[in-house]
């Protein structure tokens, strides 16, 4: 507890303060060559200050939380681990097809693993005969967001997987992927291990494979080491990368906390999806989607890019703000933000450099819900390669797991 | 058919009491509450007096038909597949013009990656249907657009969104063009199955012989159908159930058919369980056979019955019976000979009926005049490659 001379320090007491924070920064600068990132440590923690505001930092990341009401195993430590029931089913029922609605389509289809499970086309595909409108994510490191969706509108990887099951990834109705997997004997036994039976198996299905995307993580990264202590980890350009991100390239403003994102909305001025204008599909699927928001009519007259958040929202100030993306694995999983527009590291650092770009939202509707955070930043080229090369530190080893084989359904049921 | 009562049975009941009104109006008052006693009592009995005095047979009346631009959109997204989910069913694929608009096989095709468990029924004749399905789920009267969007939207049919559906014709101009031209309207999931309906609506039995025979030409049925007719309405019993206008009582029965094997192929088993689950059959974990009208009520006397299909068109329609087991005319009405087969709550009329294998030849012979001429549409003429093509809307300075 403070005394009142503490609380009200004199002029003497202030400036000794500011010696000591400034010396300690100028130590810390020392210690890694120059910083000019402004650090801050409040309560304990460590944050980045630009433009007055306070960012926490990054930090390594632990394992991923685990709700409640869908426990699975862990080890001592508290990561989950693969020898579980409900893993070993979600596993299978990723690969799983017969959870669409003609069958030939999984939750891999799109989250590839081979694309860092992801998809490496601007706009995804989704069941034959259609597309979907927005850039598919990657699987992994799913289980520390509290928004899924690129505008956020999923809470939970139990909500996320149906979502897309019964929506435009999968078209999917739910009677009948219960149904199939019914008639799978293995598939009964699996559920009754994991679940205690199998009447439900839509929902417990999506709770499985839940419990399985819980198990792909990446926190193996250079940066992460770095960021546990290991001061070997990082090159010398990396860390003058990382300077660079927790201040002169302010980053940190949005990508920062263990996450390297705030969970929140911003639009940056992307440039327009081109394949929306060309191709019958993607653009029914924009059309489609934009259409089933049930916005006013005069902005469905008149929406030719994606407005993001808005559609969920139903908040003019919302246009075209997307979710901050983590920025863990991203070297697998380009091209780059909701549509794809951008296609590598370079384009990105050098998007941002710019400031951002032009509002559509101001061109389409007339008033900018651009962030006023996307400031030209002056990088020099050195700058930007310290910079990707830093971003490139973030991206661990690639995750394979062995395409599992799945159960097949007899020709005939045979009841007992 | 909610309360056990089809809609002829209702234009009788309303008869009988106008007769009440008038007794009323020269009895005296007792009397007259007597008299609506006993008649009220009565006309709740007529449900099952009546059961043995069947509509006469009659000819499909002359209706009047949807616009020109209305029929011909209908009929062009009654072959396309893009009004399904992956582009690949149309209502044609399951209901083909060549083979009275029904499907040739036993159990019918379904969305991709489901088969159906349930024969496929014929679209001709449909706007005087008092119901449809086999399970009688939804009413007809009329009201095609129900139908289309049921048959559109489910995950063994056709799978689609209608959203979806009506940005994929907003993008094929000679589709906004006959939605402007028919409707005055964009393309929009409710036009879409109105249109669908508008199309069905022409598609209506012509030049049928029975039909010309009931109008006065004599020499339109052989005298063998002429025998068979007169079984069909005496010694067969037939009437009794496939009366009226549509050879139909709009009612729901149990013969006896046997359960169909096929049922229990994984894809059509699926299907059966995943329809029960959501209509809220009762143990529809464990059902040895297709329950029909039963998912709708759920009453065990229901259990297995099937609604009294029309007889028009029939010949053109094999194989026969809500599971397609009986492949020819003639084995049907071999099946009727020998009263049917094994149903707890098989209905009381179906008896051996001791017909003479002339007389059964008769009966097909009549069977076979309720069938009208060919109507001309063909599948070929709408091939994929001759349907109307996406054609980009401009994106940039044109509304959506």
């Amino acid at each position: 507890m403070r005394t009142d001379k503490e609380r009200n320090p004199s002029v003497l007491e202030k400036a000794f303060r500011v010696m000591v924070t400034v010396g300690f920064a100028c130590t810390f600068a020392a210690s890694v060559g120059a910083q000019t990132a402004v650090e801050v440590i409040k309560d304990g923690k460590k944050f980045f200050q630009i433009d007055g505001e306070l960012f926490p930092a990054l930090e390594a990341l632990g394992p991923p939380p685990i709700p409640r009401d869908n426990p699975q195993r862990v080890d001592e430590d508290g990561w989950p681990l693969k020898d579980d029931p409900k893993v070993r089913l979600g596993e299978l029922l990723f690969f799983e097809p017969a959870l669409s609605g003609d069958g030939s389509v999984s939750c891999q289809t799109c989250h590839v693993q081979g694309a860092g499970w992801a998809l490496n086309s601007a706009i995804s595909r989704s069941y034959p005969g259609q597309s979907h409108w927005r850039n598919s994510q990657s699987v992994v490191n799913a289980a520390y967001m509290s928004k899924l969706f690129w505008d956020g509108h999923k809470e939970s990887l139990e909500t996320q997987a149906p979502s897309a099951a019964k929506g435009l990834a999968g078209n999917g109705k739910a009677p009948m992927m219960a149904a199939r997997l019914q008639m799978i004997p293995e598939y009964v036994a699996m559920f009754k291990e994991a679940f205690g039976s199998i009447r439900n198996p839509t929902k417990d299905a999506w709770r499985a494979i839940a419990a399985f995307e819980r198990t792909l993580t990446s926190t193996d990264s250079p940066v992460d080491e770095y960021l546990r202590g290991d001061e070997e980890a990082l090159d010398e350009e990396q860390i003058r990368g990382l300077d660079l991100f927790n201040g002169k390239a302010r980053c940190i403003m949005c990508h920062n906390g263990p996450l390297a994102s705030d969970e929140k909305f911003y639009n940056l001025g992307l440039p327009r999806q081109p394949l929306f204008s060309k191709i019958p599909k993607n653009q029914i699927g924009f059309r489609s989607q934009t259409y089933t928001a049930g916005v006013p009519e005069e902005v469905f007259r008149k929406v030719k890019s994606d407005l993001g958040l808005y559609f969920k929202s139903h908040n003019k100030e919302d246009m075209g703000k997307f979710r901050t993306q983590p920025l863990r694995f991203i070297e697998y999983t380009p091209p780059y933000y909701h549509h794809g527009v951008l296609d590598d590291l370079e384009e990105v650092v050098e998007f941002y450099d710019q400031g951002g770009g032009d509002d559509y939202v101001l061109e389409d509707f007339g008033f900018s819900t651009k962030t006023a955070r996307l400031k030209k930043l002056n990088l020099t080229d050195d700058e930007k390669e310290d910079l990707i090369y830093f971003l490139e530190g973030f991206t661990g080893e690639e995750i394979f797991i062995e395409i599992p084989v799945l159960p097949k359904p007899p020709t005939r049921i045979t009841l007992r | 058919m909610r309360d056990g009562k089809s809609r002829n049975r209702k234009r009788r009941v309303a008869f009988l009491e106008t007769v009440a009104v008038n007794h009323i109006k020269t009895t005296s008052l007792i009397t007259m509450l007597l008299k609506l006693i006993v008649f009220g009592l009565l006309t709740q009995v007529s449900g099952l007096v009546a059961a043995d005095s069947p509509e006469p047979l009659a000819p499909l009346p002359d209706v009047a038909m949807p616009g020109t631009a209305k029929v011909k959109l209908g009929q062009y997204l009654f072959f396309d597949k893009r009004l399904s989910g992956d582009a690949d069913r149309a209502c044609a694929d399951c209901h083909i013009p060549e083979q009275g608009w029904a499907f040739p096989e036993q159990m019918s095709i379904g969305y991709p990656g489901t088969l159906h468990y349930r024969n496929a029924k014929t679209v001709m004749n449909v706007r005087f249907a008092e119901y449809f399905y086999w399970d009688a789920r939804l009413d007809g009267g009329n009201d095609l657009s129900t139908q289309a969007r049921d048959s559109m939207t489910d995950a063994h049919f056709m799978s689609a969104d209608g959203r979806i559906m009506a940005q994929r014709l907003k993008q094929i101009p000679e589709y906004v063009a006959l939605f402007k031209e028919a409707y005055n309207g964009e393309p929009y999931f409710g036009l879409i199955i109105k249109a669908l309906g508008d199309f069905e609506k022409t598609l209506i039995s012509k030049n049928v012989p029975f039909d010309n025979f009931l109008e006065g030409d004599a020499s339109a049925l052989s005298s063998e159908a002429k025998e068979g007719l007169a079984l069909f309405q005496g010694k067969a019993g037939c009437i009794h159930c496939h009366d009226g206008m549509m050879l139909s009582d709009g009612e729901v029965h149990a013969t006896g058919v046997p359960v169909n094997p096929d049922l229990f192929l994984t894809e059509r088993y699926t299907t059966l369980r995943s329809q029960q689950m959501f209509l809220g059959t009762p143990n529809y974990w464990n059902l040895r056979q297709d329950p029909g009208f039963f998912a709708v009520e759920k009453n065990t006397r229901y259990f297995g019955t099937f609604l009294t299909p029309s007889l028009r068109e029939v010949s053109k329609t094999a194989p026969y019976m809500h599971n397609g087991i009986l492949p020819t005319l003639a084995s049907v009405v071999d099946f009727y000979d020998r009263g049917g087969e094994q149903a707890k709550n098989k209905d009381p009329r179906i008896k051996p009926l001791g017909l003479t294998a002339a007389e059964k030849a008769a009966l097909v012979e009549f069977l076979k005049s309720l069938s009208g001429d060919d109507l001309g549409i063909k599948t070929a003429s709408f091939a994929e490659e001759k349907m109307p093509k996406y054609q980009l809307k401009k994106w940039v300075g044109e509304g959506n």
